[in-house]
């Protein structure tokens, strides 16, 4: 039997603190788990070299199950990631359409847009007596910064919120309502094609523009279009949620730490590169070994699964010195492995980073404080041993008066 | 301040992202090899992250100095 047995058995104690488990699986170096009929990696090194190797090990397999074959004749077929689960040379060349949509620097041109999504968002729980961090903001702002770094209209957000939500919620429950899937797969497809069908042939920063130029160019199909919009979307949405959801349940596990921040905002970062490393949003991915290969020792035969666990690697003591410990200055808090590694490395990392540091920023402004009204330690996670973040944390909140959030903004 | 730039020339596949994100850091030398300017200026720092990010293979390194 395998440590992982109790996270695969959605056991809520494990999954809301896999670091025991984890710990174990390290110890037992790479293993076979035949509750995954995976070959679990948990330690840094073997995590990183995995993930370095696309060709012996490969993508296809990433969310645990293989795709079924395409079939263009079948247009309900559900709509299958162009990234996620491709491996290079093609994954490389459909990452290059949008990938310069999401460098560094063109995120960071997003900056005031996001925060003053963030204000709005916030500024909505002004008046309730108790709001949940989740439902009321996290679950909010993703769909809303995404939507606008994807180009949608500003009249179109609130439908597609809408679709968005249906898809994101229908990718996670993968035993949902087929009918249901259809229905929102054609309305939302719909969509995108008049919205690809209206592009006047100016290619700016929206990524939907640069999908259009794509299209236009044959280096995709209108099928991969919508594909490429609705991965987009999906990856951008309930991992952001996630990764909001637990900095504020690390803020709300840390007495000090809201104040601490509050007080010396240029720690905000390096709590945030802390969030994403001991709670990372994702906590593993699956590879499958296409030849013989060995890994920490262990051998690895072909065709096997590998169950890739960048939770385990980011507190793993050989990299993270301390670890368990939330530190503001490790002098390699971007290293985790949250965002994964190698080829596939998340493309939206900075735009999740931006989105992260706003969002604390905000709390931090408009906010002297807050207060759960669950127990941090009985807080309810997502039942996924892959996705990690609570899915409610209710809470009393005490804003500050106009007048001290002018001044906390001024002094910034 | 400046930032220490390393190529893991093992995974470097010569796609040439890095090349066109920041120019005056990266170059293709006449033979065809990638050569590139190991110490870099504050100023630079944002176009070799953005080469960085756009590498296919993930090939670059970055490292601030004190």
């Amino acid at each position: 039997m395998s440590a992982l047995s109790p996270l695969v058995a959605l056991d809520q104690d494990a999954l809301r603190c896999p670091a025991g488990a984890y710990e174990e699986l390290r110890a037992q170096g790479v293993h076979y788990a035949p509750e995954i009929d995976a070959y679990v990696v948990a330690r840094h090194e073997d995590v990183v070299r995995v993930l370095r190797d696309g060709r012996t090990f490969s993508s296809q397999n990433t969310v645990g199950r293989l795709l079924p074959p395409a079939d263009p004749s079948n247009p309900k077929q559900p709509l299958a990631p162009l990234l996620l689960l491709s491996d290079d040379p093609e994954h490389a060349k459909r990452r290059s359409i949008v990938n310069r949509a999401f460098t560094p620097s063109k995120i960071a041109a997003w900056e005031p847009e996001v925060r003053r999504l963030a204000q709005d968002q916030v500024d909505r729980l002004r008046d309730l007596p108790e709001v949940d961090f989740v439902r009321d903001l996290a679950a909010l702002l993703p769909v809303r910064v995404i939507s606008m770094v994807l180009g949608v209209p500003p009249e179109d957000v609130a439908q597609f919120r809408e679709w968005s939500e249906e898809i994101t919620s229908s990718v996670g429950n993968h035993g949902g309502d087929p009918v249901r899937r259809e229905q929102v797969q054609e309305a939302f497809s719909g969509y995108i094609s008049r919205v690809l069908d209206q592009w006047d042939g100016v290619v700016d920063t929206s990524v939907l523009s640069q999908i259009a130029a794509a299209e236009r160019a044959g280096e995709l199909t209108r099928t991969q279009c919508v594909s490429f919009v609705v991965e987009l979307l999906v990856a951008g949405n309930i991992t952001t949620t996630h990764h909001i959801s637990s900095s504020i349940a690390l803020l709300a596990r840390h007495p000090g730490l809201f104040d601490r921040l509050a007080a010396d905002p240029s720690l905000i970062q390096g709590f945030v590169e802390e969030s994403l490393r001991l709670e990372a949003p994702i906590q593993g991915f699956y590879r499958l070994a296409m030849a013989d290969a060995e890994v920490g020792g262990v051998a690895i035969p072909e065709g096997s699964r590998l169950f890739v666990l960048y939770g385990s690697a980011n507190r793993d003591e050989k990299a993270w010195p301390n670890c368990p410990h939330l530190e503001l200055d490790r002098p390699n808090a971007a290293a985790h492995l949250a965002f994964g590694k190698g080829a596939h490395a998340c493309i939206g990392s900075s735009l999740a980073r931006l989105e992260g540091r706003v969002v604390v920023e905000v709390l931090l402004d408009r906010l002297s404080g807050f207060e759960l009204t669950a127990a941090v330690d009985e807080l309810p996670y997502g039942a996924s041993f892959v996705n990690h973040g609570p899915v409610s944390l209710p809470a009393t909140l005490t804003f500050r008066s106009p007048a001290a959030v002018d001044a906390v903004g001024a002094a910034r | 301040m400046t930032a220490r730039v390393t190529v893991d020339s093992e995974v470097c596949e010569l796609h040439g992202q890095c090349v066109e994100a920041a120019p005056e850091v990266f170059s293709f030398a006449a033979g065809g090899q990638l050569q590139y300017r190991e110490t870099v200026g504050d100023d630079e720092v944002a176009a070799v992250e953005d080469a960085q990010f756009l590498c296919p293979t993930q090939a670059i390194a970055l490292s601030r100095d004190a």
